[in-house]
């Protein structure tokens, strides 16, 4: 017997012992199977293949099986398209897509110019705005794409060994930065230098 | 060794050692005060007076010793150049007055803008000749040159916000940032203390000792020694937020640069300990200096300056290690910037004339780094571009004299003094320096060239480390006779004839020759003549070497050119019958198989060269069949010989030009550079045969062989740039073939569509560089499709509208849109992309594609946007003014020049206004007005006084566009002789002193305040003698300080009986009161109204010391002007103050000596690393001709066995 049952049952505060009596019991009410109803025919030009048998442990008076091939799968697509040059087209039409969607809505919501006066909507330019770091951006670009960021973030340790297997002069300068961050110490410029402290009272801060 | 004489009898004493020290800094109010002080030898018993440069700073008193106030007097006459010829607008007289102007102020002439006389206590001293410590208190606020603030418009603290300063200028302006001698002559030791806030560093010359907090702990001071004489032209500063990086190949070296900049910083300096390693290899000495200092800053003034110990270069140079084109230039300004260390800063020119030995030797060290880093072609190449640019300019503008001691030239400028010299001139004048230094280099070897060299360095080595009185110093100044004398040392050989001919003349030698073959004789006989009528030519006289290509080999002759004689003859070493099988031996020792089928049967020579080591300065138009040419092309070795292949081969559309120049273009052994050229060469080839050429259009093919994907080759691969060759190639053949043309001259629609999809394929998601370049160099591809627009316009002056716009340029336009907002969101490296939009939309709208429309390039050029964009804006800007012709677009660019923070952009438009000038002399146009002519005069007679290479842009455009005369424009005065008569007094330019005046100011005894002129007073004046007209020469002068050169009238100087009455206001105010205060009393009545213009702050202290009860008004004008944000660290209390405070400074300076001397022998090269592969070379690998394409190296041509 199945320890949840029995559980259950004690929990019930039944008797177990009781059960197979239970069972057994002269009065007990059973159900009868269903009468065999006349299944409707369907009409044989509709037929497509054979019916497929009922498995073993499908009682017989279940319906039978529809026709194969409602339910058999059967290939519609062709196969996945692997030539190069409509991936490429794909790519490029896609990325100029999503590009074009960009720079159009920002244009949108944004201030813009024109290059043809009183049409504002044909090419529809964002404008310039003057920044007061102007370097930063044109100094640290933000083209680079993704893929290419994450192929370099990721193989680092790799990529640094197939570095370092190039020639001691990057073995020299690896370790002459690490030397540099583990001990500020040796290198002697006097920028890294501390700042002393004024040793003499000065006047006005100039003149010494 | 150094010719002392000259300098000694105009300047009567010696500078020792000089103190500057910028007390404070204040970067939101662009103001500095501070001191200096300068140890003087007297080396006269009775000097009495000393003069000093300085300019715009405002002098508040001069102490002598500690002890003495000086009485002294300020003028310079640069302010105003012309001040009392209010109609003189011709360029000559300009001309004149700006060299008399500067001369007036030349420190080599004994001169300055102060002159300072000594107290008669003083005297007995002097008789002695002992040294003496002169002091002067200055202080400068918002200086318009020589000093650059850059200040972003953020709010909070300016050290937030990347705030800095440094110091912009080319040659001797240190003056304008503090008092010194401003000459490269007279070199001394320096000790520079800076304070500056906590949160900034300063970085200026020499070493730094120490930094010490002030007591109040918000700032610090920094304190540099510079134990190597140095004049003060070559002192710098740089101050700011910087990030600081310290080189870890060599400790001694340290970067700074703009804050977030640090991990671009160190990609960019990584290489810079190979190029100190390259020239201490090669000079067999060390660095002369104990440490080295690189310091990038914004709105730089040029891409590099050079200062001792240190360089401010642009911060547009940094670069991360996905930049490709950069890389290159990066290296090359940076290289130089070192060379410029040795040559430049420790050993510096003594005089203008001598400018060209620094400026050559540095250079020449810089292409020697080149030749190693980059490879023996990129040297030869840069050479022949050099060649070229000077050639070009010599040609077309006029001389370069290197040496202008001797003979002026004939240009609209003075070339005796860097002040007055053009920009554009001074840019070939450099390459020029360079070229005949390399060509010494040939005339004497090249290891006697660096024995000299090394000799120079180790004299001034030597020299430097000695006392001043030892007079050696002398030693660290380089002038052209101590330079012939030391090679006739080294070598035993006289170059005063090379010197005579090259340096102290100007032109280039024009050749042009042909030749025939005699078989008879079996001689070529060559024909060479010199185009003597040619502007910029000279008369050449001396060798010159031919090398001629037989079938057996190739050969060098030396010829003589004499005058008159034209003919010569080469006798040729191979028989005529050829044998089939052999191959035929090049200069390189090659030995290659030729089809010989093009050329002469009977004749055995492949081609001729002149000059092929461009031993001369020389221009040769040389005539040879076409198969020459094209045998020259493909198996000459030497690049320059390719080049000139290419060039000529461009007059010769035949089939075998076409073949030639293809199998160039696809040969991966070929240089870079020169394929990239074939490219272009065979455009124009195939554009001259397109009646005659059918198939595709010339370069589809190799393009789509070189970068097509193997299974669609239409489609362009992914990006992939790590063979750099082709990356060049890549960006260069689409523009070649964007200047096809079609019978119809339009751009053939197939290269149109290619070029397009170039646009649509284009994907660099796998490149570990970026394709900002390539971009850039699509859209400007797509740019030279374009061409002049068939349209049927019903209004004039309108452009199409946008129903009419062609199809062409609606995809055109669709591709620029996209990329131009694309840049917005995710920008490029210094925007190249937008660069190339820019000038491309110019390009529409010329064409007639696109209406005209200028406010859109306006806002791209407004500040604040990145420099480089700015300057393509301009560029189109200045293109728009050419063909529009509109005042109101002509002032506005004109109204950028005078007030745009950032000094290169000014320069840039003037110069573009130079070089694509609106109109022309002689031209008409609606903007030939006088309004025009007074703009341009005012700005460079007064405005630019300031910035000399602002001011002589200036007068570059006043020539391009009015000549050297009067501009017709301008109505001819017809009164002037009245009106000159009654003012004659005002004829004088107030600001030159004659030398009367100062004695006058000498004699006086009395201590009377001292006035001086201030740049605002001096306007004051100025406007006041507005109306003042004379054309001058009919003037009988009075007096003359200076006899003229030429005959127009010098600016004319009253007799003393006049000064008075004549003075202008402010200058002599009390000069004249020697006598009393009467006199002073009645000219302030004269001229009440400017009076308080004429503020003269810096007598406060003097008056206060002294004691003298001085006019209130005054004092109460001076309090006024003093700079607010300096008020607690002013002299306006006591000077007792000062000279206490000035006193502590050299008990403090004594204690500073000691340490000094223990940091000198820190200087130690931990770059002796023992790798022979190290890293530069991994990344310079395909640049390095010498590694990738064996074959194409140059080899010593002038090998013995090819001598004859």
């Amino acid at each position: 017997m199945m320890t949840d049952v029995v559980m259950a049952l004690i929990e019930m505060g039944q008797n177990l012992q009781g059960l197979p009596a239970h069972a057994k019991r002269p009065n007990k009410s059973v159900f009868l199977p269903p009468s065999h109803s006349t299944p409707t025919p369907n009409p044989r030009t509709l037929q497509a293949g054979d019916k497929m048998p009922h498995p073993s442990h499908i009682p017989d008076h279940m319906p039978a099986f529809p026709d194969p091939h409602t339910y058999i799968r059967t290939l519609t697509q062709k196969a996945p398209i692997n030539e190069y040059q409509i991936i490429r087209e794909k790519a490029a039409s896609q990325k100029r897509d999503v590009e074009r969607a960009l720079t159009r809505f920002i244009a949108k919501t944004g201030e813009t110019q024109s290059l043809i006066r009183d049409e504002a909507n044909l090419f529809p330019l964002i404008a310039v705005t003057p920044h007061p770091l102007p370097y930063l951006n044109a100094l640290l670009p933000k083209d680079q794409d993704l893929l290419a960021q994450e192929e370099e973030a990721q193989p680092t340790p790799s990529g640094k060994s197939s570095k370092s297997s190039q020639g001691g002069a990057k073995d020299g300068e690896t370790n002459d930065q690490e030397g540099e961050t583990t001990d500020p110490e040796a290198i002697d410029n006097p920028y890294l230098r501390p700042v002393k402290m004024a040793r003499y009272r000065k006047k006005g801060g100039g003149g010494n | 060794m150094k010719k002392e004489g000259k300098t000694d009898v105009s300047r009567p004493y010696k500078l020792a050692h000089q103190t500057l020290c910028i007390r404070a800094i204040n970067l939101e109010k662009k103001s500095l005060i501070g001191y200096v002080e300068l140890v003087i030898h007297p080396l006269r018993q009775d000097l009495k007076r000393v003069k000093i440069n300085s300019k715009q700073c405002r002098i508040y008193h001069v102490s002598i010793n500690d002890q003495y106030e000086a009485k002294f007097l300020y003028n310079d006459p640069t302010l105003e150049i012309c001040q009392g010829d209010a109609k003189q607008r011709n360029l000559d007289y300009f001309q004149h007055c700006h060299f008399s102007a500067m001369s007036a102020v030349d420190p080599d002439n004994g001169n300055g803008e102060i002159t300072v006389r000594l107290p008669p206590e003083m005297y007995l001293n002097i008789a002695e000749l002992r040294p003496f410590r002169l002091c002067i208190e200055f202080s400068l606020e918002n200086p318009k040159g020589g000093l650059h603030f850059v200040v972003p418009d953020l709010p909070g603290p300016a050290h937030e916000n990347a705030a800095h300063v440094f110091t912009a200028g080319l040659n001797n302006c240190s003056r304008l940032w503090f008092p010194c001698l401003d000459t490269y002559s007279e070199p001394c030791t320096w000790k520079i203390e800076v304070t500056v806030d906590n949160e900034l560093t300063a970085v200026t010359c020499g070493d730094l000792i120490e930094v010490i907090s002030t007591p109040d702990k918000k700032r610090k001071t920094f304190h540099y020694f510079l134990s190597i004489p140095t004049s003060a032209p070559n002192i710098g500063m740089a101050v700011g937020p910087f990030e600081i990086h310290v080189d870890p190949n060599m400790h001694e070296v340290t970067h700074f640069c703009l804050p977030h900049l640090t991990e671009i910083l160190k990609h960019t300096t990584n290489y810079i300990h190979q190029a100190f390693e390259f020239y201490e290899e090669l000079l067999s000495s060390r660095y002369p200096y104990t440490c080295y200092k690189h310091v990038f800053v914004d709105e730089a003034y040029v891409e590099s300056t050079s200062y001792a110990t240190m360089s401010v270069l642009s911060t547009n140079l940094l670069h991360s290690n996905r930049i490709i084109d950069q890389t290159i230039s990066t290296r090359t300004v940076l290289a130089e910037a070192v060379a410029k260390q040795f040559f430049g800063t420790f050993i510096a020119m003594q005089t203008w004339s001598d400018a060209w030995l620094p400026m050559g030797i540095s250079g020449y060290l810089c292409g020697l780094f080149i030749k190693k880093t980059f490879g023996n072609n990129e040297y030869r190449f840069r050479i022949s571009n050099y060649l070229k640019d000077v050639q070009d300019y010599e040609n077309r503008v006029g001389g370069i004299v290197l040496d202008p001691t001797k003979r002026d030239s004939n240009h609209h400028f003075s070339i005796k003094s860097p002040h007055t010299v053009s920009p554009r001139y001074m840019e070939a004048f450099r390459s020029k320096c360079f070229l005949v230094m390399r060509m010494l280099e040939q005339r004497i070897g090249e290891q006697l060239l660096i024995q000299v060299v090394n000799k120079l360095v180790a004299l001034a080595t030597t020299g430097a480390s000695q006392k001043v009185g030892a007079n050696t110093w002398g030693n660290l100044l380089l002038s052209t006779s101590s330079f012939l004398k030391i090679i006739s040392t080294v070598t035993g050989k006289d170059i005063s004839p090379f010197l005579e001919l090259w340096v102290s003349q100007s032109g280039c030698a024009r050749f042009f020759g042909n030749f025939v073959f005699n078989r008879k004789r079996n001689v070529v006989e060559l024909e060479l003549k010199q185009d003597l009528g040619a502007k910029g030519a000279l008369k050449y006289v001396g060798p010159l070497t031919v090398t001629i290509q037989e079938l057996d080999g190739s050969f060098n002759h030396n010829f003589k050119i004499e005058e008159n004689k034209t003919k010569f003859d080469i006798t040729c070493h191979s028989k005529c019958r050829r044998n089939k099988k052999k191959k035929i031996p090049l200069m390189t020792g090659e030995e290659v198989d030729m089809d010989l089928s093009a050329m002469d049967a009977d004749s055995p020579v492949l081609w001729l060269r002149v000059d092929p080591d461009m031993n001369l300065l020389s221009h040769v138009t040389w005539e040879q069949p076409d198969y020459m040419w094209q045998y020259q092309l493909r198996y000459e070795r030497d690049i320059v010989a390719q080049r000139e292949a290419i060039r000529a081969l461009e007059n010769y559309p035949t089939a075998g030009t076409r073949r030639a120049l293809t199998d160039i273009l696809e040969d991966d052994h070929c240089f870079y550079r020169i394929r990239m050229e074939a490219a272009h060469c065979l455009a124009k080839v195939a554009n001259s045969m397109v009646g005659v050429w059918a198939g595709p259009p010339a370069m589809m093919t190799i393009f789509r062989k070189m970068f097509g994907s193997h299974s669609c080759p239409a489609i362009i691969r992914q990006n992939n740039f790590s063979n750099f060759q082709n990356y060049f190639l890549l960006k260069t053949i689409p523009n070649a073939m964007a200047l096809l043309r079609n019978i119809h001259t339009i751009c053939p629609p197939e290269v149109f569509k290619f070029i397009m999809e170039l646009f649509k394929y284009n994907d660099n998601s796998r490149n570990k560089f970026s394709d900002n370049y390539y971009r850039a160099a699509l859209v400007e591809a797509v740019s030279k499709t374009v061409t002049p627009a068939i349209t049927l316009m019903s209004t004039p002056g309108q452009g199409p509208t946008a129903d009419n716009l062609s199809a062409e340029t609606k995809q055109i336009l669709e591709e620029i849109t996209r990329y131009l907002n694309l840049e917005k969101l995710l920008p490029c490296y210094r925007h190249t992309v937008t660069v190339s939009c820019l000038s491309a939309i110019r390009t529409l709208q010329k064409f007639g594609h696109l209406p005209s429309e200028v406010e859109f390039f306006k806002s791209y050029a407004q500040h604040g946007v990145f420099r480089d964009i700015r300057l393509a804006a301009i560029d189109a800007i200045v293109d728009f003014i050419k063909t529009e012709s509109r005042p109101e677009d002509m002032y506005w660019i004109l109204n950028l020049v005078e007030t745009d923070p950032d000094l290169y952009v000014r320069h840039y438009a003037l110069q573009q206004l130079v070089l694509n000038p609106p109109f022309r002399r002689m031209e008409t146009s609606a903007l030939h007005t006088e309004g025009l002519v007074e703009r341009l005069w005012k700005m460079m007679n007064c405005t630019f006084s300031y910035d000399s290479r602002l001011r002589c842009d200036a007068a570059d455009v006043y020539f391009t566009l009015y000549g050297r005369t009067r501009p017709s424009c301008l109505p001819i005065p017809d009164n002037m002789v009245v009106l000159s008569l009654k003012d004659r007094k005002n004829k004088m330019n107030p600001a030159y002193v004659p030398d009367e005046m100062e004695e006058m100011f000498d004699d006086e005894e009395e201590d009377e305040e001292v006035g001086m002129e201030e740049g605002e007073s001096s306007q004051v004046d100025t406007e006041a003698d507005i109306d003042v007209t004379d054309i001058g020469g009919e003037e009988p002068s009075l007096k003359r300080k200076s006899p003229p050169p030429t005959e127009l009238p010098p600016p004319l100087v009253l007799s003393i009986g006049s000064v008075p009455e004549t003075c202008p206001l402010g200058i002599f105010n009390e000069d004249s009161a020697s006598q009393s205060k009467r006199l002073k009393l009645k000219v302030k009545q004269e001229h009440p109204a400017p009076e308080p213009q004429l503020s003269v702050t810096m007598d406060t202290s003097s008056r206060l010391s002294e004691g003298s009860s001085s006019p209130t008004t005054t004092a109460v004008g001076s309090e006024s002007s003093a700079p607010l944000s300096f008020a607690g660290l002013l002299p306006s209390s006591a000077s007792a103050t000062d000279m206490s405070s000035a006193t502590d400074s050299k008990a403090h300076k004594a204690k500073k000596k000691k340490k000094k001397n223990k940091h000198k022998h820190k200087h130690k090269h931990k770059h002796d690393r023992p790798d022979k592969d190290p890293l530069g070379r991994i990344r310079e690998g395909s640049f390095n001709s010498s590694e990738n394409s064996p074959s194409v190296t140059q080899t010593t041509l002038s090998s013995p066995e090819f001598e004859i």
